[in-house]
Formats: C-alpha cells, sequence, structure tokens
C-alpha cells in the first residue's frame, strides 16, 4: 500500500500527539469545534488551512504536532 | 492504533507539489449533507460521501459528543471552521492547490467499538481514498 499524504489540523494537542501524525498542526489556544477558528473569520481561516497544507511542502518531523499562533482567533 | 505507533510514524511523502495537488478531506466533525442519515449519537462508525461541489447551505452536524466538549455553535454558522471547503474551493481558483477532490469523507469520532473504527472502518475510508484521484488528504476533528 502506497499510502497517501494526510495533514492534520487538531485542536487537543496531548491526543493527537499520542497518535503520532505523519503531519499534524496545532493553532495554539483554539478549542473543540474550532479547527479554523470562528464563522465568518475567511482571512483566519485561509491562514490556518495555509498553513496546514504548506506542512506537505516544509521539513516536518514526523510524529509531532506544531503548536503554532495565529492572530485573530477569538472564540 | 498505538501498536502502529510504537513502531513507526505512517509517513508518505506527497509526489508532487501542492500546487498540482488534489485535496480531499477526510473528517470525524459529524458532517453530513441534510438529506443523508444522521449520525447515530450513540456512537456510529460508518462514514458519509460529500460531494466536491456541495452547496454548503445542504450540510449539518449530528455528532455524539456533549456541546460543551465540542462547541458546534460555530460550525452551525460557517462549516468552513471544521470543514474548509469554500475555503479549498478559493486556493484552487487561486492556484494555491491544483484542485478539490470530487469527493469528500466525514465519518462521527464518536464511537463506543474502538477496535472495529480501527480495524474496520478506517481502514475502509483510506481504501476508498486510495482508489480515487486524490493526492494528499486534510484531516479534521472538529
Amino acid at each position: 500500500m502506497a499510502g497517501i499524504p494526510t495533514v492534520l489540523i487538531t485542536t487537543d494537542k496531548e491526543s493527537s500527539q499520542q497518535q503520532r501524525p505523519p503531519r499534524a498542526i496545532n493553532p495554539e489556544g483554539f478549542t473543540w469545534g474550532h479547527s479554523l477558528g470562528t464563522a465568518g473569520n475567511k482571512d483566519l481561516q485561509m491562514a490556518v488551512l495555509r498553513t496546514a497544507l504548506r506542512q506537505f511542502e516544509e521539513l516536518h518531523m514526523p510524529g509531532t504536532v506544531r503548536t503554532l499562533a495565529f492572530e485573530g482567533y477569538k472564540p | 492504533m498505538a501498536d502502529l505507533s510504537r513502531r513507526c510514524v505512517p509517513f508518505t511523502p506527497p509526489t508532487r507539489k501542492l500546487s498540482e495537488m488534489t485535496i480531499a478531506i477526510v473528517s470525524t466533525a459529524g458532517v453530513h449533507l441534510k438529506e443523508q442519515e444522521p449520525f447515530s449519537k450513540e456512537g456510529d462508525d460508518t462514514w458519509r460521501h460529500i460531494p466536491g461541489d456541495v452547496n454548503v447551505a445542504d450540510l449539518m452536524i449530528t455528532h455524539g459528543a456533549p456541546e460543551e466538549h465540542y462547541d458546534r455553535t460555530q460550525a452551525k454558522q460557517d462549516i468552513n471552521v471544521i470543514f474548509p471547503i469554500e475555503r479549498l474551493h478559493e486556493l484552487a481558483a487561486q492556484g494555491v492547490i491544483g484542485g478539490v477532490s470530487e469527493r469528500h469523507w466525514s465519518l462521527m469520532g464518536y464511537s463506543l467499538r474502538l477496535q472495529k473504527y480501527y480495524n474496520e472502518t478506517a481502514p475502509a475510508v483510506a481504501k476508498e481514498v486510495e482508489r480515487s484521484s486524490v493526492d494528499a488528504v486534510l484531516l479534521t476533528a472538529g
């Protein structure tokens, strides 16, 4: 099986880290149900999505979850 | 799942540039079409196919997790906060990604039969994804 490249956006770093995903980002401070931010905040959603997809082209230590800060999140 | 993780990280490198990749969403956030059978809040290990050209107004969420743990208020107003299908189409239009998959996969991440989820559900979904024309997958959990 060749496999498919994946990237995870997680709001639960601890649980996700235990599974050692190949690529994962954890938007800092985001809570469950807000993976890409909040309703109507397209800029924030796009920033999170672009960052997640960039992991396919960046060096990412497999099995780790990267916590990254994004501006404009107001839960 | 723990067995696999102890042995190795299942890392698959991409075979093409991001700007050439067709991306699919595989989500356990409980998203489904309003016309599809809702997930069982008692625990569910089935999945739904979401068409790539879906109108987001036709989507809804059914999930077994309590609202105080999994806040659905934002996603009910804007599904993109957990299932960013419109944002993916925008990235495709901008040429950042190659395209958006014609099919996406949705599960509900609350199951009392985790062994079945691990041994049957996840491999079956992975097989479907592999047989599609998808180059890479975005995973969201809510």
